[in-house]
């Protein structure tokens, strides 16, 4: 029972560690999604990685010990870190990304080791083990996100939140000493470390000095841990400001910012009564927008803490004008019956899907029955007027469309932000012109300076600088978000990412290399269910923020129904009495069914504003719940049909599931999401799952021999084709062709192929055997062996430089005349590097052509999957062995003739041959393709065909093989 | 893997790998030596090579470490190009042993502003300025309101064609006395800015540079020569300061102030005042101490309201006491002209005459309301530091 009881709070700590953690690094980058995503996706990955170390021996003592005492001082360390490296400055993203490596390294480390050892130590119960254990894990992360989202996060401070589990682990243990020995010094010093932890994360003091480290020399007024982050009022000098999540909210001066915002949009009207502003309430601001006589204002907070902290900061001679409410905005238009001259929103930038819903044409559609006959909606966009980069244009455009959308007139400004208006009636761009400006004359806006920065070009450039075909910013295709993400990004240098993204990938597959799979299908179809299962309840989390607003509480329900699913699933699974193999089948269909359905069921829930929130909390909580349960059935009847040793396979399970789940969450939110929309996300988990499928559907029952049938062999060929004609056709539309051109150009991706390269020579020096001979060694290699995820990656790195000239060469015959090619294309680049490597290292027998070659490695991927045999002994086959001779021959005939830069001798020659092959331009060519498809039919009978038939680097080393033999059995004889 | 390699086989092997490497590195070489036998040794065709807006920088040395690497002269960075590779201010880049800078021509901006807005308060008052900038820029101020332009290569932010001659005819057609080089700093495209100035100049147009100041002498006299006035933003006077937020040194840009004032060029500073960071009242008055003795008292000096922005966003805006404190301890330090921008407040708006105290120029936000010169001269006959017409 006590790893059960172990398993259950190492879930309870782990998840409410990642919830606080979260939290943090979301105040830091005000809830970027992406910064949000990405650190999940850490969490999972490290998680992931540390599972595949079943091997290692730890002392459970030394892991306590990290359980207790690390989430604290990470925590507090972070803090330090943040303000010591960067004190008042934005992290880069990257650099935060390794900073929160670095904090979750030993705890990830140390939850990822326990769980396949639990497994282990709870073995007892036989046959459920690994289940009970996932159950358990489970159920303690279900009562975190509980305890979380319904306690926790309202009444306590983060420190407090991480001291419970510390507390729990110390008392469970200190109980567990009472019991056998009774009050010896151990269990004294057990309480004083209770009550030195109790003291430590319970004093507010040490909250508010870590936090305010993020805002040196400014008086720390008040920090609210709210449903929406972390708000601090600082005071410094006499200026106090708000932060919400570190950007600044209000403040009291008044500048030309101010002046814009309240009279660019209030002069535009003889009279103002009313008017609502949704957020972005400040003293200063109020001072300018009552300076209207008439105006009456309704004030809308969403946060309920911010809106109590604005309403304190507000000077009491504003307030009998003004009226506050805290409610989500949506929720407020819906019951609202007020008709508004103005509704102005000042909202923070698009930064999060949150925010990016109140930039929609949806929410501007709701906006629309408020307004009086010809009221005004307002909002801005901070952008560099003298300037828009095409990031900001393609921001500006997504949310005027949406406007656009909505309303008759609408007119762009320019100042020191860009302001949208938008009304049915007439709107004037001549502000000098208005009579409000002359009659309550504002002390920046005088209409000479209006008139001077109001300028018809710069109208006319802002207006022009609108993309035709911009698409509309709408609730689940957030593009504006996507665009200010970009801007974002691009403070920062990016050059970085790639580097990391590479480090990424490589520890994740060198921790799957260690794994080692008997089902290489199974493998596939759990980690795709765990990355479809991940990111379809990510799109439920965001859709639900999208739907009923944000708040803590209910997204920690939302994640709780989801591993209260995994604990139902790996629990009830053991009842089942179908077979393991229809189980799996079914959980895949199952996923697929949902993934399909999932746009449906949002749409619908986004078209019935009259539900209840209740309602919709409770369908997406049943969906997530269901997602869970599938995820976790399956995991378990994979498991039961890999286990023989029981630790190797759930560290095997845990590791695939805890990989996929991070790929998942982070390209969910980092990537898809943004870039493709939710309807169209769905569907790529759909496809996934249909792929999984049938590659299950089609592989042999596991442990049966398995044998390459004809059915196996034309599906490889079919799959090999499918795939070159998808590459086939992104090179030959011009569209795509031109990024996949610039992309196979990029230098940083021929750095990143030599240095695979490098990486491979070594690994191939270090592993190979070179006293097994050739043959032997080509067939035995891809088994069993960690090289043969290298060998994917390194097949997929090389595929764009490999496919690219079958379709864009110059030269009708690709790959063979790169060196009088004047076009260089990928490859023509690569060669210089390629070829001298290639002679050398083929010195030792063909080392080169069997493991680094790209062709070589494309050719040996197409006969895996075709599962296809060698079929030497022919005569046709003699035949064929003559013609790369032929070949090379005539290549060397070439390159010397050519070799000189004799400019006459190419002339001459071109007169000829060179003319025919030589067509000009990166054209597609038929003949080429049509050869490529015969080279990959070829395949399937003769494995590497281009290398046995063509190629002139191979026949060359050949050649000097067989002179080599020659020469030692001469010597011998 | 057999344990026991023997002695031949290691041999073997050694030869292998050792010649792979020496081929490969060899090819490596190759590649680079064709493409630089390639190159022309006219320079304008190789300029051509990159591209339209593409020019010979004006002050660089050969290097001698790399293949065609060059050291840049222009600014105190003094950066080592690579061939290749760009300097820091991401716009002058090294081709085959020559340095070209990649911004000639490519404004991003071209707008007119007024001229208080820069702000220049004591140079043609009411008037408006052509305002032109191209991307890039030597310093990497965190808290850039013009991120966008200055920390973007050239020709990934370039909008218009608008080589010195139209940058002119443009001056013409928007009927305004001057042009300004501003947003980024004029440095990123120095020779851009020096053959339009030169043109201008003649023209009789005035010039005015926007600068942080971060220039050699040497460049710095060449190009003050059509220059006719700088706003230099003297972010701080502490050397940490720079070093720690611009990522450059305090002494060139004192350096700076004092070569203009001697060369007669009107200069006008701005001190742009940062919570926390650039708001000690003792360094703001050592400061105007410096002012005073080494450039004289007739020096306007700006404080201007910071406001967060690019990467510095945890701090506050400077709150309206810490300007006003700052204000007067100038006056005290024995300044005569002293302002307060970016910020509504009465005190540090408008020109007074040092002598009967009057306001001589009255201001409003960014506009003149009440102009009292006459040639130059407060009513009372004192004159008025400035250039006037
Ligand atoms: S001008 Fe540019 S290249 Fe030259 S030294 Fe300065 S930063 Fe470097
Ligand atoms: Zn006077």
């Amino acid at each position: 029972m006590q790893a059960q009881l172990f398993a259950f709070l190492l879930g309870f700590i782990s998840l409410t560690y990642q919830l606080v953690i979260v939290r943090e690094f979301a105040s830091f980058y005000a809830s970027n999604e992406l910064i949000i995503g990405s650190i999940m996706a850490c969490w999972l990955l490290l998680t992931g990685i540390a599972s595949t170390c079943n091997k290692l021996r730890i002392n459970p003592l030394a892991l306590a010990f990290i359980l207790i005492f690390y989430p604290l001082s990470s925590l507090i360390a972070l803090r330090f870190l943040h303000a010591g490296f960067f004190a008042v400055l934005t992290i880069d993203p990257l650099t935060s990304l390794l900073l929160s490596l670095i904090t979750l390294l030993p705890f990830c480390f140390a939850v990822g080791y326990s769980l396949p050892q639990l497994v282990n130590a709870g073995k007892q119960f036989p046959n459920s083990s690994f289940s009970s254990i996932y159950a358990w894990d489970s159920l303690g992360s279900v009562g975190a996100c509980i305890c979380y989202s319904l306690l926790l996060a309202d009444w306590f401070s983060p420190l407090q939140i991480l001291s419970l589990g510390s507390i729990i682990i110390l008392l469970l243990s200190g109980a567990s000493f009472s019991k056998s020995a009774a009050y010896t010094p151990k269990a004294l010093s057990y309480f004083t470390l209770f009550i030195f932890i109790i003291i430590f994360a319970w004093s507010r003091n040490i909250e508010l000095f870590t936090t305010g480290l993020s805002y040196p020399q400014q008086d720390l007024q008040n920090v609210t841990f709210s449903q929406h982050g972390y708000i601090v009022q600082t005071k410094q000098q006499s200026t106090s400001s708000v932060f919400v999540n570190s950007q600044l909210l209000s403040t009291d001066s008044v500048s030309l910012e101010t002046e814009e915002q309240a009279h660019y949009i209030l002069a535009q009207r003889e009279q103002v009564k009313r008017m609502l502003l949704v957020s972005g309430g400040s003293n200063s601001l109020f001072t300018e927008l009552l300076k209207y006589p008439l105006l009456k204002i309704d004030y809308l907070e969403s946060d309920p803490d911010l809106a109590a902290i604005i309403q304190a900061t507000i000077s009491d001679k504003y307030k009998s004008r003004l009226t506050f409410y805290a409610e989500d905005p949506y929720k407020f238009l819906s019951h609202a019956t007020e008709q508004y001259d103005i509704i102005m929103l000042a909202l923070p930038t698009p930064s999060s899907f949150y925010i990016n819903r109140l930039y929609t044409t949806e929410f501007f559609s709701m906006l629309y029955p408020h307004l009086s006959a010809d009221g005004i909606v307002a909002l801005r966009l901070s952008a560099n007027i003298n300037y828009l980069t095409p990031e900001v244009s393609a921001l500006i455009s997504s949310i005027y469309k949406a406007l656009a959308e909505n309303f008759k007139n609408n007119l762009l400004l320019p100042g020191s932000h860009v302001y949208l208006l938008a009304s049915q009636g007439r709107l004037n761009p001549d502000i000098a012109a208005l009579p409000a400006i002359s009659a309550l004359k504002p002390f920046f806006l005088t209409p000479d300076y209006l008139r001077s920065i109001i300028t018809l070009e710069r109208l006319a450039d802002l207006q022009s600088a609108l993309l035709q075909n911009a698409p509309v910013n709408s609730n689940f295709s957030p593009v504006a978000y996507w665009h200010y993400a970009r801007i974002w990004l691009s403070q920062f240098s990016q050059s970085a990412w790639w580097y990391l993204f590479c480090a990424l990938l490589g520890g994740a597959l060198l921790a799957l290399a260690k794994l080692h799979t008997k089902s290489t299908v199974l493998a596939f179809s759990c980690s795709t269910t765990s990355f479809a299962c991940l990111g379809l309840s990510l799109l439920l989390l965001f859709s639900y923020q999208i739907l009923s607003g944000h708040s803590f509480a209910d997204l920690g329900l939302l994640f709780g129904a989801y591993l209260s699913g995994s604990f139902c699933g790996s629990y009830f699974q053991i009842n089942a009495t179908v077979t393991k193999r229809k189980q799996i089948l079914g959980a895949d269909a199952l996923v697929l069914l949902l993934s399909l359905l999932l746009p449906t069921i949002i749409f619908a829930l986004s078209r019935s504003y009259q539900l209840s929130s209740y309602y919709i909390l409770l369908i997406v909580a049943a969906l997530n719940f269901s997602l869970g349960a599938i995820q976790a059935w399956q995991l378990r009847a994979i498991s039961q049909t890999l286990s023989t040793d029981l630790r190797e396979a759930a560290s095997f399970i845990f590791a695939l599931d805890f990989l996929a789940a991070a790929l998942g969450a982070f390209s969910i939110s980092a990537l898809l999401l943004p870039l493709i929309g939710f309807k169209a996300c769905a569907y790529v988990f759909c496809s996934l799952k249909v792929l999984s499928l049938c590659v299950l559907y089609l592989s042999a029952p596991i442990n049966s021999p398995t044998e390459a049938s004809p059915k196996r062999k034309w599906l490889g060929l079919a799959f090999s084709l499918a795939v070159l004609a998808l590459l086939g056709a992104l090179l030959l539309s011009d569209s795509t062709y031109q990024y996949i051109n610039a992309f196979t150009l990029n230098p940083n991706y021929h750095l990143w192929l030599i240095a695979l390269m490098i990486a491979a020579i070594v690994a191939i020096v270090i592993t190979l055997d070179s006293s097994v001979e050739l043959e032997a060694q080509l067939t035995a290699l891809p088994r069993s062996n960690g090289l043969v995820i290298f060998r994917w990656l390194y097949f997929l790195s090389f595929l764009p430089a490999l496919i690219y000239p079958l379709f864009r060469c110059v030269f009708k015959i690709p790959f063979l005349f790169c060196h009088v090619c004047p076009q260089r294309c990928v490859f023509g680049h690569l060669r210089p590097y390629l070829i001298p490597w290639a002679l050398t290292i083929n010195l030792e027998r063909r080392k080169w052509c069997y493991n680094l070659c790209p062709l070589g490695t494309l050719q040996e991927c197409q006969a895996k999957a075709t599962k296809s045999q060698n079929y030497v002994h022919s005569v046709l086959g003699k035949f064929l062995d003559f013609l790369p001779y032929v070949i090379l021959a005539l290549t060397v005939v070439i390159y010397l003739v050519v070799w000189g830069g004799d400019k006459a001798a190419v002339n001459s020659l071109s007169s000829s041959w060179y003319e025919y092959f030589y067509a000009g331009s990166n054209d597609p060519q038929t003949l080429v393709i049509v050869s490529v498809i015969m080279l990959l039919i070829i395949g399937l009978f003769r494995r590497r065909s281009f290398c046995s038939l063509l190629c002139p680097a191979g026949a060359l080393s050949g050649l000097l093989l067989k002179m080599q033999r020659l020469m030692s059995h001469k010597r011998r004889g | 893997m057999s344990t026991d390699l023997g002695k031949r086989k290691f041999i073997k092997q050694l030869l292998i790998g050792g010649g792979g490497t020496v081929i490969g590195a060899a090819a490596v070489k190759n590649l680079l030596l064709s493409e630089l036998n390639a190159a022309h040794n006219d320079p304008s065709a190789a300029a051509a090579e990159l591209g339209k807006f593409a020019r010979e920088a004006k002050y660089y040395e050969p290097n001698k470490h790399g293949i065609g690497a060059v050291k840049c002269v222009l600014c105190p960075h003094g950066c080592d190009v690579d061939d290749g590779e760009r300097g820091r201010c991401r716009t002058r880049q090294a081709h085959h042993g020559r340095l070209y800078t990649m911004a000639y021509g490519n404004a991003c901006s071209a707008y007119v502003d007024p001229i208080e807005k820069k702000p220049l308060n004591h140079f043609l008052p009411g008037t408006n300025i052509l305002s032109i900038a191209t991307g890039g820029c030597n310093l990497r101020c965190p808290n850039c309101q013009n991120w966008e332009i200055s920390q973007s290569r050239p020709e990934d932010v370039a909008r218009y064609d608008l080589p010195p001659q139209k940058v002119i005819a443009l001056s013409r057609v928007k009927q305004v006395p001057s042009i300004a080089y501003t947003y980024s700093d004029p440095l990123a495209y120095y020779e851009y800015a020096y053959d339009t100035a030169a043109l201008a100049h003649e023209q009789g147009i005035k010039n005015v540079l926007v600068t942080a100041g971060y220039y050699n002498q040497e460049p710095l006299r060449d190009i003050s020569r059509y220059i006719d006035a700088v706003h230099v933003d003297l972010k701080s006077f502490s050397d940490y300061f720079y070093k720690e937020v611009p990522h450059a040194r305090l002494k060139p840009v004192l350096d700076t102030i004092v070569t203009l004032k001697s060369l007669g060029v009107w200069v006008e500073l701005i001190h742009l005042t940062i919570p926390t960071l650039s708001d000690d009242l003792k360094e703001i008055k050592d400061m105007c101490k410096w002012v005073v003795n080494a450039v004289g008292d007739d020096t306007p000096v700006h404080f201007s309201r910071f406001h967060p922005a690019h990467k510095m966003l945890q701090l506050p805006p400077t709150s309206a006491d810490t300007l006003v404190n700052a204000h007067d301890t100038a006056l005290a330090a024995g300044l005569h002209y002293v302002y307060i921008g970016n910020i509504l407040l009465d005190k540090g708006q408008h020109t007074y005459c040092p002598s009967c105290k009057q306001p001589v120029i009255e201001r409003r936000g960014y506009t003149v309301t009440a102009n009292r010169l006459q040639g130059g001269h407060c009513p009372c006959g004192n004159k008025i530091a400035g250039v006037w017409q």
